[in-house]
């Protein structure tokens, strides 16, 4: 070794050091980021022929919803994956308050939240702008902002709602669903409504960049997001009718997430190839009795009808993927009762012989034959199918003829029916779910519950005084009080047999990450959110 | 050519009967547009909010005119469901499915003469009555559920062809692939027919010791006369052949669905299902047109082949 | 004057002497002989499917969407239902939707051609007119338009087809009789003074009738496969009735873990058709060949 002074030979090693050092970094940092694909664009392919309007105010439908969502914000959010509504999140509202137990709702909102395009900022005026759209006359879900007699606008930022009634679940219509997306007043006033339902504007994580109609929807993140610039660069929105089709896509990789079906040996094919699944907020199907049309006018058959079928031949059928539904707010709702809250009459379990003796006692000690109206959509038709047998068995004998379904809906609308087999999706809170069909001012009430008498006592049963009740009050154990008389009275008078809850199902590619855990979802699809990625193959 | 201008004008009247009548009963069919798109959430107010918005609540004559107006426009109205133009839906779906018809024709005749001629050439042998076998079963198998027996073979087991869709126009080779099966399916049918046809008249132009000849020794020697009788023995072929046309675009709606390929046949059930008016009803005069055009242009080929029809 | 009288003797005997022929004719061709066969066993187990089948068709059973076993030859579907009790009952819906149509069409059909035939001027030129109008139209697209307006079911597909077929049975009655109408023994009848009903149904009738009857083998081949086209689409027979093209519909969903679903099915309409077509094939052979 040479001499030599220290100072040259430390001066090397420090920089030995330190060259070692921005060597480390640079490569654990390339390591971490060698986990994400390089392209990161989503496909994601559902079941459906045709886009519906974007406009949430003219479309709402399980193919409009996951794409509204990713173009539109709402001034609160239910939390990705998990939509229970008192878990409810801020969005574009920062803070809320409520006031005379659920009147007027005043809402502060997010500062410097920008729409796309440049169509400038999100203020006071485009969120009044859109609940009044939704409340229109022309709006398909103006059903549910009925009840919004006002809206001021103090200022660009706060936003107050007076109701006509006082409604403690307000918040799930200003939710990320149906009218509580905020559109751009200036974007739909200059587009005009055809332009601006093909390509929205919105300012949510993504934004519709083209749209081939019946086929693909292309769309690109909007990197002014104010949660954050999207991991996801594009995402290709497709339309693929047949299931088959699809799954084979998802399993050779053509595209990362579809809508499933609601079939045991589909799940089982598609977790064998490695894909995951995920459930969505699933819908309910109950079977209507219409009290209005002799015999179901006598409780004790309507009684006879629920205790011949049971649940169990339908969950069979369904395998995992639904739920029974005991009474008439389902399982996974705030407030819904469980079986073993019930008294067993009252869980309706199969028991041909109980069927029988009530038919007997009503009058049929021999069985009847009635006639009934279907709809051929497989999710009406199949239990009916399964039921019929099950019917038969207590010596009732069911003759349905099945027609298309809007035609079974226009039917059951206009003419009288005997059986009215329905399903439906509604907010997370027991008062969307009893509202619309048992109380006497329901859209959707073919029982006629509330209107009739239904125990064969005299006076009319309803359960409107319940349902009224808990929405007049923010106490949540006066709501849950209420709602637990309002089932176990529809129970006792069984004017509908709640059946089941189908989830609907979606497979995903493994290198999809969400960025949360997708256990349920309001918004009918898979939600993409600006946290959502593709790892590596 | 007075005769086919007279035939080509003749078409017309027919359309528009098909059209008016089609238009009505639409009318009269219960559960309208409205409710097939509201669907459970249709209430009486929005339902009417629909109607009113896109003209239903208008007397039936007058939306009778308004239609009619527009179709001589060539407006031909927008879909209920994404107000997409049914024009621009028609103009990209038209040409994948006449692309579907000439590809299965194509496959209809190469097939069907080729092995009608072979059958005529080796008539009485064990080739013949192979080729007069798969006519037979040709004819019989139904179309879409060939379509299906495919699919299952080369897309699920072998994994060699893709199952649905019809490509980009720009990607020529895609475009190529997803044809095969659907082309096949559609074609395999009406290749029976035809060869039947060209072994029937094949028999019939060639003298038979030139047959038994040939048998015995290949094509080679009378290569002349042959092509001679091959081209009058084509003759009962090209009248067939719009016959054909027509059964294949009647068959390429349900080949369009097996195959969810983007052609009139999905727009057609789609519009069905979904009461959806002004597809349904230009899609209807589209296809009407097309047939109608089919059937001029072969009775013009058949014209052009045989003389003898041209002074009927 | 009886009616035998107006007959040239050797007409009757010349029927049956053609009938004979050609059961002797048909039955020296293998293809046509298969065809029967083929044909016989179908409708066999057609009327007598309560009594063949392990199950009733629309038996539910746990075992849902298995595979071929000694309970189940051919499977079940997705609702535990027997797949051959469900085809062979499936038979009915074919045979009796294309047989019906085809006899209804064929009926009326041959009726109106042949009286336009007869009758010629403006009717025979409405009628003419009108059938070529409809036969434009591919059946499929016929049926399909029907089957919107009126609603699905098997009643209405007979309704369907038998509106498709019929302009066929018209166009090729009506060009029969044509040619028939100048034969000497009907110039003769009409010399004679006999009325014209008399004469189209007890003379030219009689004589079209072979080949309307080959045609309508033929045609009722096609007829079970648009009925089996129209299932297939959603617009025909409906759940649960064990139509082949609805069965073939739903094993379109299953196609990947139950291929059978689909399989099986459409093999039963192919067999079906077949054994028409060879049956048709055959006779139109014999009934070809010059005396």
């Amino acid at each position: 070794m040479l001499p030599s002074t220290n100072a040259p030979r430390r001066r090397v090693l420090a920089l030995l050091i330190g060259a070692l050092a921005i060597a480390s970094l640079a490569l654990t940092t390339a390591v971490a980021q060698a986990d994400l694909a390089e392209e990161q664009v989503l496909r994601y392919a559902t079941d459906g022929r045709q886009f519906p309007p974007l406009d949430p105010s003219l479309g709402a439908n399980n193919i409009s919803f996951p794409v509204q969502n990713m173009v539109f914000d709402s001034l609160v959010r239910f939390p990705p994956g998990s939509p229970r509504l008192d878990a409810i999140e801020p969005a574009l509202a920062e803070s809320w308050e409520a006031s005379e137990n659920g009147r007027v709702w005043t809402f502060r909102l997010r500062q410097g939240v920008q729409f796309h395009r440049g169509y400038g900022e999100l203020t006071s005026a485009d969120v009044a702008f859109s609940l009044e759209r939704a409340k229109g006359e022309a709006s398909v879900v103006a059903g549910s902002y009925r009840n919004i007699a006002a809206i001021e606008t103090p200022d660009p930022y706060t936003v107050v709602v007076r109701l006509a009634e006082p409604d403690a679940f307000f918040l799930t219509g200003v939710a990320n669903k149906y009218g509580g997306w905020i559109v751009s007043q200036a974007a739909l006033e200059d587009m005009g409504q055809d332009a601006y339902s093909l390509r929205p504007v919105g300012s949510g994580p993504f934004m519709v960049e083209d749209v081939v109609p019946g086929e693909v929807l292309h769309l690109v993140r909007h990197d002014g997001y104010w949660r954050g610039q999207p991991i996801i660069e594009r995402i290709e929105y497709l339309l693929m009718p047949d299931l088959t089709a699809r799954t084979l896509a998802l399993i050779n990789g053509e595209v990362d997430v579809i809508r499933g079906a609601v079939s045991p040996e589909w799940s089982a094919t598609v977790t064998n190839a490695g894909m995951n699944l995920g459930f969505s907020a699933p819908g309910q199907f109950i079977l209507m009795f219409n009290m209005e049309l002799e015999p179901f006018d006598d409780v004790r058959v309507r009684q006879a009808f629920a205790y011949a079928i049971g649940r169990d031949a339908v969950m069979a059928f369904y395998g995992d993927t639904a739920i029974p539904m005991y009474t008439n707010v389902p399982p996974y709702v705030m407030g819904a009762l469980s079986a073993e809250e019930l008294p067993e009459p009252l869980r309706y379990e199969r028991d041909v012989e109980r069927a029988r003796a009530l038919l007997a006692e009503a009058g049929f000690p021999n069985g009847l034959e009635i006639d009934a109206l279907a709809s051929e959509n497989p999710d009406y038709n199949n239990p009916l199918q399964i039921w019929k047998e099950l019917w038969a068995d207590a010596g009732i004998i069911v003759n349905y003829t099945a027609v298309d379904h809007p035609t079974y809906h226009a039917r059951i609308r206009s003419e009288p029916h005997t059986l009215i087999p329905y399903g439906g999706v509604k907010a997370p809170h027991p008062n969307d779910w009893l509202g619309d069909w048992y109380t006497s001012q329901g859209g959707l009430n073919f029982s006629h519950y509330g209107q009739v008498d239904a125990d064969g006592d005299g006076t009319v049963d309803s359960i409107d005084e319940y349902v009224a009740a808990a929405r007049a009050t923010l106490d949540p154990e006066a709501q849950q009080a209420a709602w637990t008389a309002a089932q176990l009275q529809l129970l006792e008078d069984m004017p509908t047999f709640p059946s089941h809850v189908v989830k609907i199902a979606f497979a995903l590619r493994p290198e999809v990450d969400l960025g949360y855990e997708l256990a349920s979802t309001v918004v009918d699809g898979v939600e993409i959110w600006e946290t959502t990625r593709l790892l590596s193959r | 050519m007075t005769f086919f201008v007279r035939k080509a004008i003749g078409i017309v009247p027919m359309v528009l009967v098909l059209v008016t009548v089609v238009f009505f009963l639409l009318r009269l069919v219960p559960g309208g547009p409205a409710i097939a798109v509201l669907g459970d959430r249709a209430t009486p107010d929005s339902i009417a909010a629909f109607e009113a918005r896109w003209g239903l609540d208008r007397p039936l004559l007058v939306q009778y005119a308004d239609y009619m107006a527009g179709l001589a426009r060539l407006d031909f109205g927008r879909s209920f469901i994404d107000g997409s133009s049914v024009r621009e839906s028609l103009a990209r779906a038209v040409p994948h499915s006449i692309l579907l018809m000439l590809a299965a024709t194509a496959v209809s005749l190469v097939l069907g003469i080729t092995v009608g001629v072979l059958a005529a050439l080796r008539r009485g042998t064990w080739t013949d009555g192979a080729s007069r076998a798969f006519a037979l079963f040709g004819f019989s198998i139904p179309d879409f559920y060939l379509g299906v027996v495919l699919i299952l073979l080369f897309s699920l087991q072998l994994g060699w062809l893709p199952m649905r869709g019809a490509g980009d126009w720009d990607d020529t080779a895609d475009l190529a692939l997803r044809l095969i099966m659907p082309a096949l399916a559609l074609g395999l049918p009406t290749a029976a027919v035809v060869m039947r046809i060209a072994r029937a008249s094949m028999l019939e132009v060639l003298p038979s010791d030139y047959l038994r000849t040939a048998r015995a020794k290949g094509l080679s020697p009378r290569v002349v006369s042959f092509k001679h009788a091959l081209r009058n023995a084509l003759i009962p072929v090209v009248s067939v052949v719009g016959l054909n046309m027509g059964l294949i675009l009647g068959n390429t709606i349900v080949l369009e669905i097996v195959f969810s390929r983007p052609g009139i046949g999905r727009l057609l059930i789609g519009s069905i299902f979904n009461r959806d008016f002004a597809v349904l009803q230009s899609t209807l005069v589209v296809y009407a047109v097309c047939i109608a055009l089919i059937n001029l242009l072969t009775d013009l080929a058949y014209g052009v082949v045989n003389p003898a029809i041209r002074y009927e | 004057m009886s009616d035998a009288d107006t007959r040239a003797p050797a007409e009757t005997s010349t029927r049956r002497y053609r009938w004979r022929r050609l059961r002797r004719r048909l039955a020296q061709d293998p293809t046509a002989t298969a065809g029967v066969l083929l044909f016989l066993v179908l409708v066999t187990l057609s009327i007598f499917a309560p009594m063949v089948t392990p199950y009733p068709p629309t038996d539910q059973s746990p075992s849902r969407l298995a595979g071929p076993s000694a309970e189940h030859w051919l499977g079940t579907d997705n609702f535990g239902r027997d797949v051959l009790s469900r085809i062979v009952f499936g038979s009915r819906i074919s045979l009796v939707t294309s047989l019906a149509s085809i006899a209804v069409a064929g009926f009326l059909g041959s009726l109106v051609g042949l009286w336009a035939a007869e009758l010629g001027g403006r009717f025979d030129r409405l009628v003419s007119r009108l059938a070529d109008g409809v036969l434009a139209f591919p059946s499929v697209l016929i049926g399909t338009l029907v089957l919107v307006i009126f609603g699905p079911g098997t009643g209405n597909v007979v309704i369907a087809l038998s509106i498709a077929f019929f302009p066929r049975f018209v166009r090729l009655a009506r060009g029969d009789a044509l040619a028939v109408r100048d034969a000497p023994f009907i110039e003769a009848a009409r010399a004679l003074g006999t009325s014209r009903v008399r004469i189209v149904m007890r003379h030219i009738l009689p004589n079209v009738l072979s080949p309307i009857a080959t045609m309508a083998t033929l045609w009722a081949a096609a007829a079970i496969r648009i009925e089996a086209t129209l299932s297939f689409l959603g617009l025909g027979a409906q759940p649960p009735t064990p139509s082949w093209g609805l069965m073939l519909r739903d094993g379109m969903d299953a196609i990947l873990f139950a291929p059978g679903l689909a399989i099986f099915p459409g093999l039963a309409v192919f067999l079906t058709v077949l054994s028409l077509n060879m049956i048709g094939d055959g006779v139109r052979d014999a009934l070809a060949i010059r005396d």
